[in-house]
């Protein structure tokens, strides 16, 4: 065993890299360094192994090339090796944490997290926002779905995901509850960024609120909380979810077969639309089709296909907390793909995570660009009022 | 480097290629330090050039302070070419990466050398025109490491390799002058042919700063068929007959047996038991292509030993014939983390038995060596696997690919490597391929392109 203790499976997976770097057709990070090797996945690889064997001792400048990977999963598409990049960076940067090499205030940006039970630091009284302006929302009573919120629709920007996504749930006449200001972070960030210790506090506490509800399935709108929702079971020895957890467009596209929408508008975006796939819903947890079915099926929606599309969808930048850690470059990431959506002459950008809204909406405003973003759930909701 | 003022250099160097194309970090030398091969080497700096003024710059400072310089494009190369065997500054070529022109008239392309390839053919593509040499690598590969590793690929059995279709260069030699050689003509003998001796030279004797390519016309479609053989002899028989039947394949690529094992198991595709698997493309209009897969049909049904064949009449059913060569390196890795891709090459009617001592090597040193390449140029990439945490099984693969060199230069008269160049990981085997006259003739010209020897030092022969 190695300098990041690493289990054999991870080893193996830095071995099988057999730097070929055919990944750098696709790295997001390694695309806005410049084309910086380091910031790269086949350049990340090499700095790992050689940490490993204690051949380099890590600093503070490792820290900066290993976890401002956004853990997109691009790389995993293109490598001919098949190695499992994204698991094997979690795991070799929980070995760095331990060693005590973490991103600068990451243990203060802990803490917070865990005093407020949400990222963004802002009072947990603040989450049930978005639902000001809905009736009849059950709060940790038992319901057929939980609605899993997440921490992002606590910015106003937001917000309006949450609540359209809600709306749509009512329109179909869907029993769910939602855990409310009691709705803790669902941890992905700790996971991501191997601070599985914290990450294990935020599962406890939301596994008792998710006993509570007892739902049949759970639904979330941000595809990153869906993944750490599945990945509890790994953090916690005495919890198998049992019941599907998946993101909110998988759910409303099956209540779409079952024909439990009816759509009263056409949508009056008068634009063109573009899709963006997010990394962790469509390469991560497989869900192309999905989203497509409900705009294909949402009167008066013209939408494209971006030219890096379902597998090779593009990064919006905003992922593993990259926001949090080099902000500047999240944004340049962004960047490029909001280029894609420009060539595509597309001036709506559609997604269905908050996380990739967030982050566009935070490069479109830096660089003052024309296009609008919103998440499909809005586009829904608009159709069914 | 050690012996130089090393803050004097470097701002040099920052003040040639500014701030943000220079770096000293640690853990980026660290991930510049390898290519796709197991040669390893740290520069002391790495420096992004832009333009040809500024490769000059730095060569002539390199020059004169007899500091190594190392030029790299993606370093997606197997031999070890790109790596900073001896230090010095690493000359990254991936932001000098414009495309200069399209000639339409002439069929040409005029480059940077940092142009990757795809991108290349890309926008030609709407024009109705390709850059043909196809490297496995060409979504990440770059035309500079191209021409210096003179690349081949799958149809490189049609369309040749890239020295074919370099007709003119910009190159920096390393003293620093900027000479130009061959332009747009199709046809020129006039004096030495410098670009042909560039080409392929692996970076030891000059850097290409801009390269003029030609183009051809894109076939209307490919389609392909496979075919399996009970014997990799009865194989090597087809193959003889099928480059005299004139039916000129775009492609031909065979699979040993346990190359089809390792995939089977990674792909759970089945394959009937069988000594060999070859894959015949072919590229033209569709109605040519059609009449020219029956023909391949009636040859495959005359072969000797021919188990079962397949024909692909659309594009579908085409990729589907692909899916086990392009499944053929993932599925190695599943197999042992670790892997030596050799590039051994033998004259056509070799094969067989080139693949037939590999089997045999597998045995004697009790590792997994499957094979597969392409037929027609006899190019055969034997691929050694093992375990670099089983001491023992590291070293047997490290011997066998000794082994390997001696049966491929002395028994079957052939090449160690066709098309992933020499560098540092074939350094061994060259006095055994070419003796020691050429070899003194080759530090000869070494020494009139380079006298000071600091141009990527340490590549190809000591």
């Amino acid at each position: 065993m190695g300098v990041l203790e690493l289990e054999k499976k991870f080893e193996d997976q830095i071995l099988k890299c057999s730097r070929c770097g055919f990944c750098r057709a696709i790295c997001p990070t390694f695309e806005a360094k410049d084309l910086l090797e380091s910031y790269g996945a086949r350049g990340r690889m090499m700095q790992l192994k050689a940490v490993d064997e204690g051949k380099i001792q890590p600093d503070q400048s490792l820290v900066d090339r290993i976890f401002t990977c956004t853990l997109c999963s691009a790389c995993e598409q293109k490598c001919p090796s098949k190695v499992d990049y994204v698991k094997t960076m979690e795991a070799a940067r929980a070995g760095l944490v331990k060693l005590g090499f973490a991103p600068p205030d990451f243990a203060e940006f802990s803490a917070m997290t865990l005093e407020k039970g949400n990222v963004l630091g802002q009072d947990n009284l603040k989450r049930m926002k978005w639902a000001a302006k809905l009736e009849n929302i059950k709060v940790n009573e038992p319901a057929d779905v939980l609605y899993f919120v997440g921490c992002n629709i606590m910015r106003p920007r937001v917000r309006p995901m949450a609540t359209a996504t809600a709306k749509a749930l009512q329109a179909a006449n869907v029993d769910f509850a939602v855990m409310g200001e009691d709705e803790w972070c669902c941890g992905l960030v700790f996971i991501n960024t191997g601070h599985l210790d914290v990450a294990k506090e935020f599962a406890k506490h939301n596994i008792e609120l998710i006993e509570k509800i007892n739902p049949k399935r759970i639904v979330t709108i941000c595809p990153g909380c869906a993944q750490a929702l599945r990945h509890y079971k790994h953090l916690t020895d005495d919890w198998t979810p049992g019941i599907p957890i998946t993101h909110a467009v998988e759910y409303i596209a099956e209540l779409l077969d079952q024909g439990k929408f009816t759509f009263t508008n056409e949508f009056d975006g008068g634009s063109k639309i573009a899709y963006h796939d997010p990394c962790e819903l469509g390469r991560q947890m497989g869900v192309f089709d999905a989203p497509r079915k409900i705009l294909n099926a949402i009167p008066g929606v013209e939408w494209v296909e971006l030219e890096n599309n379902k597998e090779l969808s593009h990064c919006c930048g905003g992922g593993s907390g990259l926001q949090g850690i080099d902000n500047e470059l999240a944004r340049e990431v962004a960047s490029y793909r909001l280029k894609e959506v420009q060539d595509a002459g597309a001036d709506v950008l559609v997604t269905a995570c908050p996380t990739c809204r967030a982050n566009f909406l935070d490069t479109i405003k830096q660089n003052n660009l024309s296009i609008k973003v919103m998440d499909i759930h809005e586009i829904l909701a608009q159709a069914l009022e | 480097m050690i012996d130089h003022d090393m803050h004097d250099i470097k701002e040099r160097i920052i003040s040639i290629v500014g701030e943000n194309n220079f770096t000293d970090n640690p853990f980026d030398l660290l991930s510049y330090s390898q290519d796709g091969s197991e040669a390893e080497g740290t520069a002391e700096v790495i420096a992004w050039v832009t333009t040809t003024e500024q490769v000059s710059e730095i060569l002539k400072l390199a020059n004169e302070k007899m500091i190594p310089v190392t030029p790299r494009g993606a370093a997606t190369g197997l031999s070890g070419g790109a790596v900073a065997s001896r230090g010095g500054i690493l000359m990254d070529f991936s932001r000098m990466n414009k495309i200069l022109e399209i000639d339409m008239e002439n069929l040409t392309a005029t480059v940077e050398p940092g142009v990757i390839l795809a991108d290349l053919n890309k926008v030609l593509e709407p024009k109705g025109v390709f850059f043909p040499p196809m490297p496995a690598s060409d979504s990440v590969a770059q035309m500079g490491g191209s021409i210096a590793e003179n690349c081949g690929g799958v149809r490189a059995v049609k369309y040749g390799v890239i020295r074919d279709w370099i007709l003119g260069l910009e190159v920096v030699l390393p003293t620093g002058e900027v000479i130009k050689d061959g332009g747009k003509m199709r046809k020129n003998v006039s004096g030495y042919n410098l670009v042909g001796i560039m080409t392929g030279s692996e970076g030891t004797l000059g850097v290409v700063t801009k390269a003029t390519v030609g183009l051809t016309t894109i076939p209307e479609t490919r389609l392909s068929a496979l075919v399996y053989f009970d014997t990799p002899e009865n194989a090597g028989k087809f193959i003889f007959a099928l480059f005299k039947s004139g039916l000129n394949p775009s492609a031909g690529e065979i699979l040993d047996s346990p190359t089809l094992d390792a995939v089977a198991n990674y792909t759970g595709m089945t394959f009937p038991e069988c000594g060999a698997f070859i894959i015949v493309e072919l590229d033209g209009d569709l109605e040519d292509i059609k009449r020219r897969l029956q023909r391949l049909e009636e040859l495959f049904k005359a072969s000797e030993g021919m188990l079962q064949y397949r024909l692909a009449w659309d594009p579908v059913e085409n990729l589907e014939i692909w899916k086990a060569r392009k499944s053929a390196l993932p599925a190695m890795a599943q197999i042992k983390p670790s892997v030596i891709i050799e590039d051994t090459t033998v004259q056509l009617n070799k094969i067989p038995e080139l693949l037939v001592r590999m089997e045999e090597l597998a045995k004697k040193y009790d590792i997994k060596i499957p094979c597969f390449g392409h037929i027609g140029d006899g190019n055969i990439h034997p691929l050694f696997l093992f375990d670099p945490r089983d001491p023992d099984e590291s070293a047997r693969a490290h011997e066998a690919v000794v082994e390997m060199g001696k049966i491929i230069i002395q028994d079957l008269k052939g090449t160690v490597t066709g098309e992933h160049g020499v560098g540092t990981e074939k350094k061994i085997f060259m006095m055994d391929e070419h003796g020691q006259v050429k070899i003194d003739l080759w530090r000869r010209i070494k020494q009139a392109f380079d006298p000071n020897g600091i141009l990527n030092p340490g590549k190809i022969f000591d």
